[in-house]
């Protein structure tokens, strides 16, 4: 991973001075925009649009992830566990200072239930059309799940848009024995030359929830953005 | 005080699902096994248990297709509710898996599974059952859809209509913090029960940006799943389409910008009127606590507090909560018992001749009923296919509440704005 992307700026007087935009003023909460609409920042910054599609097992915590990263603490509003039925899209806007520049990232995660896409046929590749990044989602709690990743990986690689690989650990707690172990993340992470990246969804804290998902959304847009320089340095290769 | 619906098969009686509401106890597998045990003897002597009154709970059996029992338990309701709710629920059933699986299923195990996804929209349904529980957050009714009367609805319409033939789709609504605004007409042929479970379906599980569920029609198309599409344009107002396998999710979206872009500013004012939920153009009297008009015809209501009085001591949903309770049980007993107006009672009435009175003419049910209590006062007026329910301050001299609701209704009606 080139640092390109400065994890802490968020926390810098240039982050929190647009960080306001993100959140709706009455009820301290992230601000949701519809398609139609985006965060009043200045237009002289960038805006760049990726798709991203959560894959992994049923129950392990897809739609979770997504919910806490733009913005919902605490999941799904009553703790019980719900089956997504047919796609879910949510389109998250994430500022990020990279080298000298504040670029805009328009995330926009696809999520699909494993059910759903067993029974109907279309789901899955309106998911994989033209698709960024596969985030890959096991569960800390669940070894099945982790053991699983390198076959999900490499059954959902294989699309022509050479998508980003980003691999997301859910129910992660800091102080406790976990079913899948730091040495065994630490040891995939090497042989896969991936980044796996830790989340609780449910953790509560006093600061304002943005800076708790921050580090996680600063890591997914530097995945997207190790690709894209990839991508264009291939094609000035070829040329 | 509790709400449990339980689902059975028929056959074998092996529970499928459970769902309550309300802050009673989880009900015991003994008791859902006398439950199903009664209905099933009875059965075997070729007689068909409906219902029974207990002094403060009611419970309501019905089977469907022969293969799957429905068992609704709830406190504080009527059996016409209690029906109509469990036909919604069964409506939900099929929404999710279609008729085929729940009539042969191949594997019950497999089907409670499937069924799951159900789980939210009949938490929904329940939430519809007036139980006498002070706390819901948004006041619904079973078969009907919740609506909402924008300023400039007949913009929006036309932005709709031009969005549908984009889509090349004939049944799409907008959606305004989940109360509908405009509709395609098509969308208003469908039954009020699948207009209803669509909205539920698209709206249950949270914000999203897009969204593209595959449904069944539980009484248009039953056995061959639709797309139901939505979009959501700005903060809380979105977009539903039915579509066939095309046009993709992401052509959809590409679509909406298309159609509604330079409609920002009405979809923005349209947001801001809930939840008033009619134009600020219309001014009510001050002991007007709040109301619910109803369309019994077509099956819509718009329900809305009186923001001037939100200084009033009782908070604002436990006062619409009352409206529906007066709905519930004086409007459908009173006004609404006439042998056109509802489905349910329909059958019954068609073998018993309808009273006519002595110049000939149909009794339809009557024309207005009221309530006093200590501190409120509810008054309903039926004028042609609408009702018109008025939740009052308890000063408000009963005989006035009849001049006061008569010229509240035409204010609204009359407003071509509103065009509801």
């Amino acid at each position: 991973m080139s640092n390109a992307i400065k994890m802490d700026w968020l926390s810098s007087a240039e982050g929190e001075s647009l960080l306001h935009h993100f959140y709706a003023r009455s009820t301290n909460k992230r601000r949701f925009y519809g398609i139609l609409e985006r965060p009043p920042i200045p237009s002289s910054i960038e805006e760049v649009s990726y798709k991203i599609f959560m894959a992994g097992k049923s129950g392990v915590g897809k739609t979770c992830v997504v919910s806490r990263l733009s913005g919902i603490k605490g999941s799904s509003s009553s703790g019980v566990y719900v089956e997504t039925n047919g796609i879910k899209r949510t389109t998250i806007f994430w500022p990020v200072k990279i080298w000298d520049k504040v670029v805009l990232f328009k995330l926009q995660f696809w999520d699909a239930s494993e059910n759903s896409i067993k029974k109907y046929s279309h789901i899955l590749p309106a998911c994989k059309d033209k698709v960024d990044a596969i985030c890959s989602v096991f569960s800390f709690d669940d070894t099945a799940t982790f053991n699983d990743l390198p076959q999900l990986m490499n059954s959902m690689a294989a699309t022509k848009e050479k998508p980003a690989s980003i691999v997301v650990g859910t129910r992660y707690k800091v102080w406790s024995t976990l079913a899948v172990s730091d040495v065994q993340v630490k040891e995939f992470e090497d042989k896969w030359k991936v980044k796996v990246i830790r989340i609780d969804t449910n953790k509560a804290v006093a600061r304002p929830e943005i800076f708790d998902c921050s580090y996680q959304l600063n890591w997914i847009c530097s995945a997207l953005w190790d690709r894209d320089q990839e991508f264009i340095s291939k094609q000035v290769v070829q040329v | 005080m509790t709400a449990h619906v339980l689902c059975l098969t028929s056959s074998g009686g092996i529970p499928v699902f459970v769902r309550k509401k309300g802050d009673g106890d989880m009900i015991t597998f003994s008791k859902m096994a006398s439950l199903n045990g009664v209905h099933m003897f009875l059965k075997s002597q070729n007689i068909e248990l409906l219902c029974t009154d207990m002094p403060d709970t009611n419970v309501v059996w019905k089977e469907f297709e022969d293969s799957i029992l429905l068992i609704a338990i709830a406190s504080g309701t009527t059996n016409n509710v209690l029906n109509r709710f469990l036909e919604a629920v069964f409506s939900a059933m099929i929404l999710i898996v279609g008729i085929d699986e729940i009539k042969n299923p191949r594997n019950v195990e497999r089907l409670k599974r499937d069924l799951r996804v159900c789980n939210p929209i009949i938490d929904r349904l329940l939430e519809c059952l007036d139980i006498g529980d002070r706390i819901c957050a948004k006041t619904d009714l079973v078969d009907m859809t919740d609506s909402i009367m924008s300023p400039e609805n007949h913009l929006l319409q036309s932005c709709l209509e031009g969005y549908m033939e984009c889509l090349d789709s004939l049944y799409g609504c907008l959606l305004v913090h989940g109360c509908l605004a405009v509709a395609t007409e098509s969308w208003w042929s469908l039954d009020p029960i699948e207009r209803k479970l669509l909205i539920i379906a698209a709206t249950c599980d949270g914000t999203c940006t897009a969204r593209d569920l595959p449904v069944f029609l539980p009484n248009k198309s039953p056995n061959v799943a639709f797309r139901l599409v939505s979009v959501t344009l700005v903060n809380h107002v979105e977009v539903l389409a039915l579509c066939g396998p095309t046009p993709e999710l992401a052509e959809t979206e590409r679509l909406a910008i298309q159609s509604w872009r330079s409609s920002i500013d009405i979809l923005r004012a349209a947001e801001q009127c809930y939840p008033r939920n009619f134009p600020a153009s219309v001014s009510l009297d001050s002991e007007i606590l709040g109301f619910l008009l109803a369309n019994h015809v077509i099956g819509k209501f718009v329900l809305s507090r009186n923001s001037q009085n939100s200084k009033n001591r009782v908070s604002g949903t436990h006062r619409l909560d009352i409206l529906r309770t007066f709905y519930y049980q004086a409007v459908e007993t009173f006004l609404l018992s006439g042998p056109s107006s509802n489905r349910d009672t329909e059958e019954i009435d068609k073998s018993v001749k309808p009273s006519k009175s002595k110049h000939g003419q149909v009794f339809e049910g009557a024309k207005e009923t009221y309530w006093c209590s200590e501190f409120h006062k509810c008054h309903a007026l039926k004028e042609g296919e609408y009702v018109f329910c008025v939740l009052y301050t308890s000063i408000v001299p009963t005989h006035t509440m009849r001049l006061l609701s008569q010229k509240t209704l035409k204010s609204l009606l009359a407003d071509k704005q509103v065009f509801w």
